[in-house]
């Protein structure tokens, strides 16, 4: 039983835990065991999250993701086989930890957040997201401010988010209108790169420059309200022929079908380690907050990797003029 | 086959694709924390991995270990482990050793040579992987120490020395505003800066008109911080029409302006004036033959190190940007074309072949003159001078409990300390810190760490093995920079701390 691991800190206070906790195995094991748990994601770093929850003694998890397989997540999804392109991550994955660790119940929903109701989201004791959408991450940070009754604290969800970029990564605890939210900490997050359309179309320097007039003002010059389908090869072969025309007019190096693609799809880079770093982050502070046996983050680390090892933990503080959690 | 490893290509590109998969891990220890580190090396395809592990797999194994199933239970633990991450991915391929870690096996250094990095997963063995850490020095094999306890962690890394061309620096600025050769300086004088269609010159040509104009009146180039703010004012001058980007990004780069293109960075200063250039052999490493034609290249050229050719997107009409990426281009290519001249010398006055060089390398090379960087590592296990941190970095007694567990572990073949182990453990710790005054919060971490009772959470194995699993790719594709050497996570306060040792 994976929930074993925890019990000697569940028959012991300790030097930093919290003044009110009362040490209770029993309780505590009750707690991990019944808390329902919403994952959202089932990606690089949901694939580490439901590995590490199940090994927690977490026994009733849901994931939620509305993506399918691709060859490219294979090199850090690690749940996910080649026979598995196609099928949904949140499908698979469930039944993969399922498999392999009994007495675990995975509950997987093919599908979008916004599908769900209020209703839905009002079972679960934590909300804990692996996501590389900011869309998402505003939605639901949303949602569980307003599914909370001031008048009520059992209502409050808290919500812990991890994301990652290549070396690079964070986690934070959320306790909605306690703590700073998503949106009080929206001008931290890196907005994608743009290029003003003049430049674009006037003044070309940058292969990049070459890929988005192709994909901005040629594409649906060509093929009007048509969406431009990235997963779609022959429409990526034109994508890059386009741009590579366009950057051989103005004798621009550079335009390649990697290039292109990254530009298009907006690719992050993304590695195991640091979703395996962020997301184990992200569930020890789980494990801590359902189980008490020692102190919460307050309320943000951040990771870096590419310049030797470092991490910042500091306490964002609440925005009062916050649109979403803000004022009264 | 490259379409599956996309995600990370972006990071290290083929050249460390293929230094990874040519690579060969051995792990020490199928614990939660190794085989989580080895899983974050499989999947991104290291060639080859080797478990050492002579022990059966137990229930309690299965609680923690993601990679162990209820069909493993009995079973020798590095057969059973290899096997659940062999599946991980086709392009690798697993190797299990049924054997223990003896003394002669630690010291057999033949046995060590066919890998390219080693991790040993272990709270104990403290003496053994000082020994292995002895055997491995002067083949310069990497060998990372990990350890996990209740939520705490540890790593050590031991190298002999790691070099470092590729560090990715977040810019390459080095753009030659003080030094124009003569064919950036004739375009910088065939531009008016009042002309019509003055909203296309690029804003470094500016800058070198500015600076030029500069130095007539000053004599120098602007360095105190007052002259650097007259020189930006300068700039802003420039323009009646502040609404012009180029004019702009002159004015929001004037320090660019400022920086004396013969400076090289310190660490490159020592790198190349370091005593090894004196004695290259037929065994030297090529990055020190390229070190020495560096320092021959900066002699010959003024102190200009090689030129790195690569602009930034600056304001400009195609035309204009085009022109002057290919005037910074076409220097680079002089330089590496004189570069690649020295490197043949050397190599031929050592008695090595100079016909077949590496040219990728060597561009590489060039191009990341100014950011190279070269770490020497040690094999004491703690600097004395740092216990004089103790009061103000708190992480710091994490770290000396860590020590003080290992050694107990050590001591009593491997057994964890307990509850009743504390005075024993503060003896320890009294020992490592010369004095019978142990902070208090050095008292409670050594509480905590008995509160634990050796039990290992997997959230902690598996944070632990993403750094670990992410230094060994530094220090394998020889790319970004690794950690020197020594580091704590505390997963109650979510902080890490490293130190150099
Ligand atoms: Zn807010």
């Amino acid at each position: 039983m994976s929930i074993n691991s925890i019990k000697p800190f569940t028959e012991k206070k300790g030097p930093f835990t919290d003044d009110v906790y009362e040490p209770n195995t029993e309780e505590t094991f009750n707690a991990i065991r019944s808390s329902k748990i919403l994952v959202i994601g089932a990606g690089g770093l949901g694939c580490e999250i439901l590995k590490n929850l199940s090994l927690s003694g977490f026994q009733d998890i849901h994931v939620i993701d509305m993506d399918t397989i691709d060859l490219t997540n294979l090199n850090r999804q690690f749940l996910f086989r080649n026979k598995d392109i196609g099928k949904s991550k949140a499908k698979v994955a469930s039944q993969f930890v399922m498999n392999r660790i009994p007495n675990v119940q995975i509950t997987p929903h093919f599908c979008r957040i916004q599908d769900k109701d209020d209703l839905f989201y009002r079972q679960f004791q934590l909300v804990i997201c692996g996501l590389d959408s900011t869309e998402a991450r505003r939605w639901i940070n949303h949602k569980l401010v307003t599914l909370l009754d001031p008048n009520d604290f059992s209502s409050l969800i808290p919500m812990i988010d991890g994301g990652t970029e290549g070396f690079r990564g964070q986690s934070r605890l959320i306790l909605p209108t306690l703590s700073s939210c998503f949106e009080c900490s929206l001008d931290m997050i890196p907005t994608n790169v743009t290029y003003p359309v003049c430049t674009i179309a006037n003044t070309p320097r940058l292969p990049e420059h070459c890929i988005e007039w192709a994909h901005q003002l040629e594409w649906p010059k060509k093929f009007g309200d048509k969406p431009f389908d990235a997963d779609d090869p022959s429409q990526v072969d034109w994508m890059y022929k386009t741009s590579l025309e366009r950057a051989k007019h103005f004798d621009i190096e550079g335009v390649t079908l990697s290039l292109t693609l990254g530009v298009v799809k907006n690719i992050i880079p993304a590695i195991s380690s640091t979703n395996a770093i962020i997301a184990a982050s992200c569930c020890n502070e789980a494990l801590k907050l359902i189980s008490n046996v020692n102190p919460i983050l307050d309320n943000y680390m951040m990771y870096s990797g590419d310049e030797s090892v470092f991490t910042y933990t500091f306490k964002h503080e609440r925005k009062p003029s916050c649109p979403v959690c803000g004022g009264s | 086959m490259s379409e599956k490893y996309d995600r990370q290509l972006r990071l290290w590109a083929q050249r460390g694709q293929s230094l990874l998969r040519h690579s060969n891990v051995c792990l020490l220890g199928a614990t939660t924390t190794g085989t989580e580190a080895l899983k974050n090396l499989v999947l991104p395809g290291c060639g080859k991995f080797t478990i050492v592990d002579s022990s059966k797999v137990t229930t309690s194994d299965l609680e923690t270990n993601f990679f162990l199933t209820q069909q493993d239970l009995g079973s020798n633990k590095a057969a059973a482990v290899v096997r659940n991450l062999n599946e991980l991915n086709p392009d690798v391929e697993g190797t299990a050793l049924d054997i223990s870690l003896t003394n002669n096996l630690v010291e057999d250094s033949h046995f060590w040579s066919q890998f390219s990095l080693i991790i040993i997963a272990s709270s104990w063995h403290l003496q053994k992987v000082l020994t292995l850490a002895d055997t491995l020095w002067d083949m310069k094999i990497p060998l990372i120490h990990v350890s996990t306890i209740g939520f705490y962690g540890y790593m050590r890394i031991y190298i002999k020395e790691h070099t470092i061309t590729e560090s990715h620096p977040e810019s390459f600025s080095d753009f030659r505003i003080d030094r124009p050769w003569k064919e950036l300086k004739e375009m910088s004088d065939s531009v008016d800066l009042e002309a019509d269609d003055k909203e296309h010159i690029p804003y470094l040509l500016i800058l070198i008109k500015a600076l030029d104009r500069w130095k007539s009146i000053h004599g120098k180039q602007p360095s105190t911080p007052k002259e650097k703010a007259q020189f930006k004012q300068s700039c802003s001058e420039l323009q009646s029409d502040l609404s012009l980007q180029n004019f702009e990004e002159a004015v929001t780069f004037s320090w660019r302006a400022s920086q004396v293109s013969t400076q090289v960075p310190e660490n490159v200063k020592t790198i190349i004036n370091d005593p090894i250039l004196d004695n290259l052999s037929r065994s030297t490493p090529l990055f020190w033959i390229y070190v020495k034609a560096l320092k021959l290249f900066i002699e010959k050229n003024g102190q200009l190190p090689p030129l790195p050719g690569v602009l930034p997107d600056l304001h400009s009409s195609t035309e204009a940007y085009i022109k002057l990426q290919h005037i910074y281009k076409a220097k680079a290519e002089e330089d590496i074309i004189e570069f690649t001249g020295l490197v043949s010398q050397i190599l031929s006055s050592i008695g090595r072949d100079a016909d077949h060089l590496d040219h990728d390398s060597i561009r590489i090379f060039c191009k990341n003159s100014r950011y190279l960087f070269l770490q020497r590592g040690s094999k004491t296990l703690i600097d004395p001078r740092l216990i004089r941190e103790l009061g103000n970095t708190p992480l710091l007694s994490l770290f000396i409990a860590f020590i003080a567990t290992h050694k107990f572990m050590d001591t009593h073949s491997g057994i964890i300390p307990q509850e009743s182990d504390y005075n024993e453990l503060i003896s320890i710790v009294q020992l490592i810190l010369k004095s019978e005054k142990v902070p208090d919060f050095l008292s409670d971490i050594v509480k905590e760490i008995l509160r634990s009772k050796g039990t290992q959470l997997h959230n902690i194995c598996s944070f632990m093995g993403g750094i670990v699993g992410q230094e060994a790719v530094k220090l394998i594709t020889g790319q970004y920079i690794p950690l020197e050497n020594s580091l704590v996570f505390d997963g109650i306060n979510s902080c890490t701390e490293k130190w150099k040792i």
